[in-house]
């Protein structure tokens, strides 16, 4: 009964899930080396970071927001990562040097991220800042604090129990798909089963009628933003262990990245209307198309071009069926 | 009662997490294991880079630009170090240069013969001079971290030791001697003038 309704396919993803479908199947026929089971773990490894940054994305742009810094909040996070594990902390003071644990750096990172997004929500529900123009100034803050905690500079050598997380395979299936699976599933349940998910559509929908039906809207918000910092700290350790090094440019244009994948799934940019499925689905195109165009040799200056032309495609349906339903 | 109960479960689980997180021990036996890049460079800034800006990997400023347009594979050859691929050749330059403007961050300094560059005088990041003394190593360093902390140290001593002590006396018209480290992009040339990172600054 749970897994039925977990699972369960809502309408507005058929589109483009078809569009995915036909996508594939184009593909397998255009090159070879498309339908190999090498290939199809590197499309679903690639997703992976994507498909964590995007789950975030969802509940941002599900309750009428924008997350612009999540490419740099991954940067930060990762960075802060690889440097805990290199550096440590060093206390001169009291003659006491803090190491830490894989666990202990996993947490550290997770908190950065969510602190991060913690500040992107205070300063919309609180101080009133536009999403965009807050996470717009975020995505520059963390962006600097990453040059200056790494001086401009990639730290790698990370060991190989992190590396692990972004190489290493779990019962036939690579760590970052596993990781990417369980942030989908935990989320998918949360906005189905959970009240506080259904509150995130309410928003989206109608933020006045939320609020005067008793919904704690700013809280919903600060919690929906920290959830997208936290989600993209998860993306950091992937990337950041994917490469063994933390690399102070990481995250540039992921926000956008992320952003297509949400419209792709439908989601509406006006918020209360889209699906974390959706989003998995608008993910596996972006993968698929970034995928399929290299294979067929086309130019990443085309493969760009393409790109844009799909969301635009996806945003004038998301409209042509807003306009149907009305 | 309920309160206690709650609260103390929640203290217990973040000690439970501090503990599963971090280990502690004494800095002084740490610091024994680490890379100190202060240390490492210790030696090549009071030694050796007092004889390499004198040396003969030095280009001198003017036959640089004759060069850059006649023979720039000679230039390559014969000055530049790569860290590799894509990449640019990174290469010490010295001369006697007049200060045209003084800006922030760069100073536009000319030779008599009319070669043009920009002077760093603040703000110095990346790989540029450890590359153009072509003296040290990824092969001699444990990890690429440590290797770029070696590039740090380097622009931190240039800022505080070479240019901070004579920043306030660059002035339109004063003519100086540098010696200086460039990069030189694999293919192309920089959209603006050559930026020039001194090792040497001496005002005359």
């Amino acid at each position: 009964m749970l897994s039925k309704s977990i699972f369960r396919i809502d309408r507005s993803i058929l589109r483009p899930l078809v569009a995915l479908l036909v996508m594939a199947l184009a593909m397998s026929f255009l090159s070879e080396n498309f339908a190999t089971s090498d290939n199809f773990f590197n499309v679903m490894r690639q997703v992976s970071v994507n498909l964590c940054i995007s789950v975030g994305m969802t509940l941002v742009i599900l309750t009428g927001g924008i997350d612009l810094s999540v490419g740099s909040i991954l940067a930060l996070s990762g960075a802060v990562a690889a440097g805990l594990i290199k550096t440590g902390i060093s206390c001169e003071g009291v003659n006491l040097y803090v190491s830490f644990t894989f666990f202990g750096v996993v947490v550290v990172a997770l908190l950065v991220g969510a602190f991060l997004g913690w500040f992107n929500g205070l300063m919309v529900t609180r101080f009133k800042v536009p999403p965009f123009i807050a996470t717009l100034g975020m995505l520059t803050i963390a962006r600097g604090m990453t040059m200056l905690y790494t001086n401009g500079h990639p730290i790698t050598g990370l060991g190989a129990q992190f590396e692990y997380l972004g190489t290493g395979w779990f019962c036939g299936v690579p760590m970052p798909v596993l990781v990417a699976a369980v942030v989908v599933v935990v989320f998918a349940l949360f906005m189905r089963k959970s009240p506080w998910g259904r509150y995130i559509y309410a928003i989206g929908g109608n933020e006045r009628a939320s609020r005067l039906s008793g919904i704690s809207v700013n809280r919903i918000k600060l919690f929906v933003y920290t959830m997208a910092g936290l989600l993209s700290a998860v993306a950091a350790l992937i990337v950041t262990a994917r490469l063994d090094s933390a690399q102070p440019n990481a995250g540039s244009g992921y926000e956008l990245d992320s952003i297509a994948a949400v419209v792709i799934g439908g989601t509406s940019l006006n918020g209360g209307k889209g699906s974390i499925w959706g989003t998995v689905i608008g993910a596996l195109i972006i993968g698929v198309l970034n995928n399929g165009l290299v294979l067929l040799n086309v130019s990443p200056f085309w493969q760009q071009v393409i790109k844009g032309l799909v969301i635009l495609l996806a945003v004038i349906m998301d409209r042509m069926s807003a306009k149907e339903q009305a | 009662m309920k309160k206690i109960v709650t609260w103390t479960l929640r203290i217990l689980a973040v000690v439970a997490v501090v503990a599963l997180s971090i280990q502690l021990e004494p800095l002084d036996q740490r610091a024994s294991e680490t890379f100190d890049p202060t240390q490492d460079i210790e030696a090549f800034w009071n030694d050796e880079l007092p004889e390499l800006v004198q040396g003969y990997r030095v280009v001198d400023a003017d036959l640089f630009r004759a060069e850059l347009k006649n023979n720039r594979k000679l230039l390559v050859d014969r000055y530049g170090s790569t860290l590799g691929i894509g990449a640019p050749y990174s290469m010490l330059l010295g001369g006697e240069f007049e200060v045209v403007a003084v800006g922030e961050e760069l100073t536009h300094i000319r030779t008599a013969q009319g070669a043009e560059f920009d002077l760093r005088t603040n703000y110095i990041f990346g790989n540029t001079v450890r590359e153009a003394t072509a003296a040290f190593s990824i092969d001699d360093y444990e990890n690429t971290m440590d290797f770029n902390l070696v590039s740090s140290e380097l622009n931190r001593r240039i800022i505080e030791q070479v240019i901070a002590p004579q920043r306030d006396q660059l002035a339109v018209g004063v003519r100086l001697q540098v010696v200086g480290a460039i990069d030189l992009p694999q293919e192309g040339l920089p959209k603006g003038r050559f930026e020039l990172i001194p090792l040497t600054l001496n005002l005359r």
